[in-house]
């Protein structure tokens, strides 16, 4: 008897319902959330607004713009470099000093970014705050003024971005400019150094004059519900107007900066397909294939490209970089400057000659998928993401469609895209020691 | 002070009248001054002329420098260099404004 009551629920249940009692007491601020799917809407001035609803107690929201620098004139080179550092001044509505304080009075933060195509103000809080710094963002991204004494002020900060920037930044720099030479996408997203001292208020507002408008922005967000945004996609006061339009004119060529140091940084590409291409999906299995970089620290580069090199004594990874237009595929090197010589070759060999077998390609199909995911799983990246497609490409791809192309891609049609590629006319940049690095004719 | 115009006793043409008498009376149009360049320079002020676009700088220590030469050795200017009460722009008033306004949000905020 004595047995039965302990194994009895109500005995057990007291003590377990007391305390689940308290914790209940403390019920979400929010009620329950409904979950929202991706939702796009295109606004009638052209605006495409794109939510995820993910429950997340940090909402997110960015402003992205198809300004990056490749719609930058021979006049206002270095713009966008400059707009990134001046994000956050003096606007219309809001003082540096006031915006600052705002911010960080309710816990937000504020963020620039920006590469090539697309220019993306970005902000993010709790919720309970989101309709403030939606606010602040607004003001921020699409009623700036550039006060001349504050871009004096801060034009150090351009200098230091310039000169500390990273070699391996240079290299992609580099190997853009050697490929698509003076157009658009030949544009450095760094400040070129003499031209520094002429980039000022008329460089910066000419660039957002010519580029935001209403037509090439794209407002995203997640942690927010749909209609919100879309209100607040309304809200802005955006100009109408068609911008520059893409113009990237691949050429191919090389590009050798001897710097000397121990290392020679290298990198290779032929041109490949734009964002919105059929091929894209095959092109991101195919990078996956040849090697993507490390999954364990300080582990050898995987793929095929990482192992040629690991064997030689270097490290290789593969490039993929897709714009809305055309893109760039190929390889990168690092590898001390004696031994350069020699990885270079390996990996061009293996580049170039590898046989892909079907385990290679669903490896790649399910290395891709996995980096998707993450990207999505992420909610910086996820807004990132929506921004630059919503803003280079007019809409916005759910994961799931991303996942399906993948699956999709088959093993011919990967080994057509390879041959094609190293069939083409290659582009290279090389910093560092050279000396043992061979010139592209050589490959 | 020859300040703005809050009407106050007197009625428009009169104010404006008696505002042209004292910008006469100061003097300082006298040595080819003009009424922002008499400004003591505290740190507002200081900060307001550099943020001026160069140009007006430029003026600025220009007319100074002439008046304090003037100045130095007890002369005035000819009097048709005088500077006249239409052509004294308050050039510095908006950056001033501006900085004064900058100044007291400052303070709001410290305040909290």
């Amino acid at each position: 008897m004595a047995s039965k009551l302990m194994k009895s629920n109500i005995l057990r249940s007291l003590p377990a319902r007391r305390f689940a009692a308290q914790a209940a007491t403390k019920s979400s601020d929010y009620g329950v959330l409904p979950r929202e799917p991706l939702k796009t809407t295109t606004l009638p001035n052209g605006v495409v607004v794109a939510s995820i609803e993910n429950q997340s107690p940090l909402s997110r929201v960015a402003i992205a713009v198809r300004g990056g620098s490749r719609y930058e004139t021979p006049d206002n080179r270095g713009a966008t470099h400059l707009l990134r550092i001046v994000a956050g001044l003096t606007n219309a509505e809001n003082t540096a000093f006031g915006l600052t304080r705002e911010l960080q009075q309710l816990g937000a933060s504020l963020a620039c970014s920006a590469d090539r195509e697309v220019l993306i103000y970005s902000a993010d809080a709790t919720r309970n705050h989101m309709d403030v710094v939606m606010e602040l963002l607004a003001n921020a991204a699409t009623r700036q003024v550039f006060k001349p004494w504050e871009i004096t002020d801060i034009k150090p900060h351009l200098k230091l971005d310039v000169e500390t920037t990273p070699a391996e930044v240079s290299l992609i720099e580099d190997l853009h400019l050697a490929a698509f030479r003076q157009s658009d996408l030949g544009n450095s997203v760094v400040a070129p150094h003499h031209l520094i001292g002429q980039l000022g208020p008329d460089q910066l507002a000419s660039h957002l004059s010519r580029t935001l408008l209403a037509g090439r922005t794209a407002v995203c967000g997640t942690g927010i519900d749909h209609e919100t945004l879309v209100e607040y996609a309304q809200g802005l006061q955006l100009p109408q107007g068609e911008g520059p339009a893409p113009a990237a004119r691949y050429g191919g060529g090389e590009l050798r900066t001897e710097i000397g140091g121990g290392v020679a940084l290298v990198a290779v590409a032929a041109e490949g397909a734009g964002r919105s291409s059929a091929t894209a999906a095959q092109q991101a299995v195919l990078q996956a294939v040849l090697g993507a970089g490390a999954v364990v620290k300080y582990g050898a580069g995987r793929g095929v490209l990482g192992a040629a090199a690991a064997q030689a004594g270097g490290a290789a990874a593969a490039l993929n970089a897709v714009y809305s237009d055309t893109g760039l595929v190929g390889y990168t090197v690092a590898a001390e400057a004696d031994k350069a010589g020699q990885v270079i070759e390996a990996v061009n060999k293996a580049f170039k000659t590898t046989s892909l077998t079907a385990e290679d390609v669903n490896r790649g199909k399910a290395l891709a998928k996995a980096a998707v995911l993450r990207a999505d799983d992420n909610s910086g990246s996820c807004v990132e993401t929506m921004g630059v497609q919503g803003a280079s490409l007019g809409k916005v791809s759910a994961v799931s469609d991303a996942l399906a192309a993948i699956d999709a891609v088959k093993l011919s049609d990967v080994q057509t895209l390879h041959k094609r590629l190293v069939g083409g006319k290659l582009s290279m940049a090389a910093r560092g020691n050279l000396r043992t690095v061979p010139y592209l004719d050589q490959l | 002070m020859v300040g703005e115009g809050n009407s106050g006793l007197l009625s428009g043409g009169a104010m404006q009248w008696l505002r042209r008498w004292a910008y006469n009376a100061s003097g300082f149009n006298k040595l080819g001054l003009w009424h922002d360049d008499c400004l003591y320079e505290d740190d507002e002020v200081k900060e307001a002329v550099r943020r001026l676009p160069e140009r007006l700088q430029d003026d600025r220590t220009f007319r100074i420098t002439r008046a304090m030469q003037l100045s130095l050795s007890h002369q005035i200017l000819p009097r048709e260099q005088w500077t006249t009460f239409d052509e004294d722009i308050r050039y510095l008033k908006p950056y001033l404004e501006e900085v004064r306004k900058e100044n007291r949000e400052k303070a709001e905020w410290s305040k909290k």
